[in-house]
């Protein structure tokens, strides 16, 4: 990692914009992994796997189905009284990209309020996770189930 | 979900259901273990009506809507593979796989013939959805 760096920088000096893109590329040629820690670990040792039960009246539990590729992904949410979210788990039949990007769903709702994770974006997890054009469906499949996992446990609490 | 689920759809394990027997049904059910009915009765009595009712609630939720009945499918059916290392259980699971596929390139057919787009795309994602599942029977056992 450390010889990439002189390298890297020959590169960003060269070209302002094409940077983005430039670095990632060299990363993939070389084999290394370039990006942060933090997401190697979504894809290798992905958080919050498992699940929580499904009839629990403080679980909301979000089930969205990706017919482009047959994967599917359930995301879960444990909420308080006062609507935050204090646990989350994840299970996603799917390619590497869709585990990561629920992996960082569930860590980011945790302690957000159940209005706070709404704003959640395919786009942020796109991004922090780097996910090449072709994936970015897989943190549309996240965004997604966020939000219907938050409509499940207002559709609960409604009824109660 | 699938003893609450097979009594709802038609005879033989399918995906139809009738709206107005799953209304009934669950209303009947509700009426049965309201937690409100039980204010005379132990604790323990109390406490297994108070948790089959929210189980009936959640069974109700998903076979109400197709498209979580459909997703709560094709979970159950991965989660069967993922479960199972069982070489006969996983052979049985990849004819029936591969059975089902059969019947939907027919329907593919069919709908391609009558030009019905819109039943072809239909199909297709749920060929999709069966053959990930094959992909995913193979490669637990290479052998087949």
């Amino acid at each position: 990692m450390q010889s990439l760096l002189p390298l890297a920088a020959a590169v960003a000096s060269t070209s302002g914009s094409s940077t983005a893109r430039t670095l990632p590329l060299l990363a993939q040629q070389l084999g290394q992994r370039w990006y942060h820690k933090n997401v190697v670990e979504h894809y290798e040792r992905p958080r919050n796997v498992g699940s929580f039960d499904k009839s629990d009246p403080d679980v909301g539990t979000g089930l969205v189905g990706a017919p482009a590729c047959g994967d599917v992904m359930k995301l879960q949410i444990k909420v308080d009284e006062a609507g935050n979210i204090v646990d989350a788990r994840f299970k996603t039949f799917g390619c590497g990209s869709a585990i990561a990007s629920s992996s960082v769903a569930t860590e980011w709702v945790k302690g957000k309020s159940l209005d706070e994770v709404l704003k959640i974006k395919n786009s942020d997890i796109a991004k922090h996770l780097s996910l090449p054009p072709v994936k970015l469906h897989c943190s549309m499949l996240a965004e997604d189930a966020i939000k219907a996992a938050v409509k499940d446990i207002k559709a609960k609490r409604a009824q109660a | 979900m699938c003893a609450q689920g097979e009594s709802y759809s038609s005879p033989g394990r399918s995906f139809d259901i009738d709206p107005a027997l799953l209304e009934r049904r669950y209303k009947a059910l509700q009426w049965r273990l309201h937690p409100d009915k039980m204010g005379h009765k132990p604790p323990e009595e109390r406490q297994f009506s108070a948790h089959h009712a929210s189980l009936v609630n959640l069974a109700y939720s998903i076979l109400k809507s197709p498209l979580s009945r459909a997703n709560y499918l094709v979970l159950e059916a991965r989660e069967q593979v993922e479960e199972t290392d069982d070489p006969a259980q996983l052979s049985a699971l990849l004819a029936r796989n591969r059975a089902q596929q059969e019947g939907l390139v027919a329907g593919l057919s069919a709908a391609f013939r009558a030009d019905d787009l819109r039943q072809a795309v239909g199909l297709t994602h749920q060929l999709q959805y069966l053959a990930k599942l094959e992909a995913e029977i193979v490669h637990k056992m290479p052998q087949l």
